[in-house]
């Protein structure tokens, strides 16, 4: 078990050292429960090993596993929706794993490598921290009774994953989770598609307010 | 001097949402109590009381009978409190009910309370009001018919609910200082502390105009004009800078809105936003319309290449002081002929 903190301010990227690395002088906050993250270490060391083995068939796994660790530590919505706490276990938990699932050469860092451990301010800001992308669809998801196949639609496809997450309409739960019913079993080509159609239907119409079956018809019409 | 990036108003849509009663702990840094944002970050939670007042003509114009106070009118059509905070990931809907006894002839008041618990909400939550068509009509054309249709909404209120702080306030301070880079450079975008500076070796009387306090006559005149290309040429630099943070994550397929920079880069992609994609209504549209643009590499290519040197020049005001230093100098000729 390990202490849960926080970075007590949020980072950018002029606070991280070459190769992604917290500056030696970021604060840190305790928070009052700890994590386990033993499981999800001892996954990402076993399917590490393998030569063969794409990182991005893992996410789903390691997202359910992430879940089962943080969901009953006593961490709330308060901290799985604070940057700052994924900040922290990014940078001082996961590090390896974050390196390695995008396979950052620690060397030579581009400038989109630090939104890797730091995450975005934007729309999608969740979904480019390596870990909250992992947790947050779980959180969602995972509560739904097909929560496990709905989980696993949304990370097959990377760019359903990136479709999904960064469009603002996912920033409400109950129509992300209505947009990943739709897009089960969708390929990358309809699924860009139907996110298209929400988009753009979503300046007159208020698709917040829309059940689940209207969302998935409007979206799916001559997708 | 400074170089200034305008924060426009958006029309009025006679639909008029505001802040009802104070928030403790809050200032207004907006206009006309537009924005709101704590001076620190509240720890107690707190509920924010909204009022939306909505000109009945305006309503009437968007429902096909225009009876606003017909039964069909009361059962279809509800308005919402629209709420959305990007760094809290949350948006949603609640209902605003209506103010029988404060309505009148011509205005429907309705109200709402929102609680807020700041340890779920982070950065600023952004609020409007959207009449909305719950029911569906029969199809008439020039209306908005379908079922959830967005029959009109209010302008757009924000709470900070972490203290906002400005960047560098939508101006960039001009001074004089040394550029080493090249020979015979006048000026120079300094990004790293946003200032723009003159060449201490550029002619000194080159200098004395461009750097000149005055604020009227001729002196303040030509060095308006003068220096008007310059601030064309910044904004552009600027443009091209803000283009580039908004796809610093493209190989995610990640495509920042210019809402979400930092200034100044936040009020020169939105303008141009505004200038590239004025058939649209709201600034959300118009932002979105931009990012799709720069996403597609033709689109992008068209933006940077053609449209971006007459968008930074009709931001300008180019035209306007041309025409004033041209009247000057032609006086000035004038009185030297006779």
């Amino acid at each position: 078990m390990i202490k849960a903190k926080r970075i007590k301010k949020k980072l950018t990227q002029s606070d991280l050292e070459p190769g992604l690395v917290m500056a030696s002088n970021s604060k840190l906050i305790d928070y009052d429960f700890s994590i386990d993250l033993d499981k999800f270490l001892d996954h990402f060391k076993s399917i590490k090993q393998k030569s063969d083995y794409k990182p991005a068939n893992s996410d789903h796994e390691l997202s359910k596993i992430l879940y089962d660790s943080l969901i009953n530590s006593g961490a709330t919505d308060a901290e799985f929706y604070d940057m700052r706490f994924w900040q922290w276990i990014c940078l001082e938990q996961l590090y390896e794993y974050c390196i390695w699932r995008w396979n950052i050469d620690v060397n030579d860092t581009k400038p989109s490598h630090g939104a890797k451990v730091l995450g975005g301010g934007g729309v999608g800001g969740f979904s480019l921290n390596s870990i909250s992308r992992l947790f947050i669809p779980a959180k969602i998801l995972l509560n739904e009774p097909d929560g496990d196949i709905l989980l696993k639609s949304f990370f097959e496809i990377q760019q359903k994953e990136q479709s999904i997450s960064q469009s603002t309409l996912a920033l409400n739960s109950n129509v992300f989770i209505s947009i990943v019913k739709a897009t089960v079993g969708l390929d990358t080509k309809q699924t860009v598609r139907a996110l298209s159609r929400l988009n753009a239907r979503k300046i007159g119409m208020c698709i917040d307010a829309m059940s689940s079956d209207e969302i998935s018809k409007l979206a799916l019409e001559n997708i | 001097m400074a170089i200034n990036f305008s924060f426009k108003e958006e029309a009025d849509t006679g639909m008029e949402l505001n802040f009802f009663g104070p928030i403790k702990g809050t200032e207004n840094i907006g206009k006309d109590g537009t924005i709101l944002s704590f001076k620190e970050r509240p720890e107690a939670s707190f509920d924010i009381n909204f009022t939306l007042r909505i000109t009945k003509d305006v309503l009437r114009n968007a429902l096909p009978d225009g009876d606003v106070e017909s039964d069909s009118f009361k059962n279809s059509i509800q308005m919402n409190l629209f709420y959305e905070s990007v760094a809290s990931r949350k948006r949603g809907l609640i209902k605003l009910s209506k103010v029988d006894k404060s309505s009148d002839k011509d205005f429907l008041i309705y109200s709402v309370k929102m609680p807020v618990d700041p340890i779920l909400w982070f950065g600023d939550i952004n609020f409007k009001a959207i009449a909305l068509r719950t029911k569906e009509c029969s199809e008439i054309d020039g209306f908005n018919t379908e079922k959830h249709s967005i029959l009109g909404s209010s302008d757009e209120k924000r709470l900070y609910i972490d203290p906002f702080s400005p960047a560098s306030g939508g101006q960039l301070d001009v001074k004089i200082g040394e550029i080493d880079d090249y020979a015979g450079v006048l000026y120079k975008l300094d990004k790293e502390n946003l200032v723009v500076l003159l060449n201490n070796k550029s002619p000194k009387l080159v200098q004395q105009i461009l750097s000149c306090e005055n604020k009227s006559g001729k002196k303040a005149i030509l060095r308006d004009a003068l220096f008007e290309p310059i601030v064309i040429d910044i904004t552009e630099q600027l443009a091209r800078e803000a283009f580039r943070l908004m796809l610093a994550n493209e190989e995610d397929g990640h495509i920042v809105s210019p809402s979400e920079l930092n200034e100044p880069y936040k009020s020169v992609a939105s303008d141009i936003a505004k200038q590239l994609c004025s058939d649209l209504d709201t600034e959300e549209e118009m932002n979105q319309s931009l990012m799709n643009m720069l996403q597609d590499p033709d689109d992008r290519q068209e933006i940077i290449n053609k449209d971006l040197p007459m968008i930074v020049q009709s931001l300008s005001k180019v035209e306007k002081l041309y025409n004033s230093i041209t009247k000057v100098i032609l006086e000035n000729q004038e009185i030297s002929n006779d």
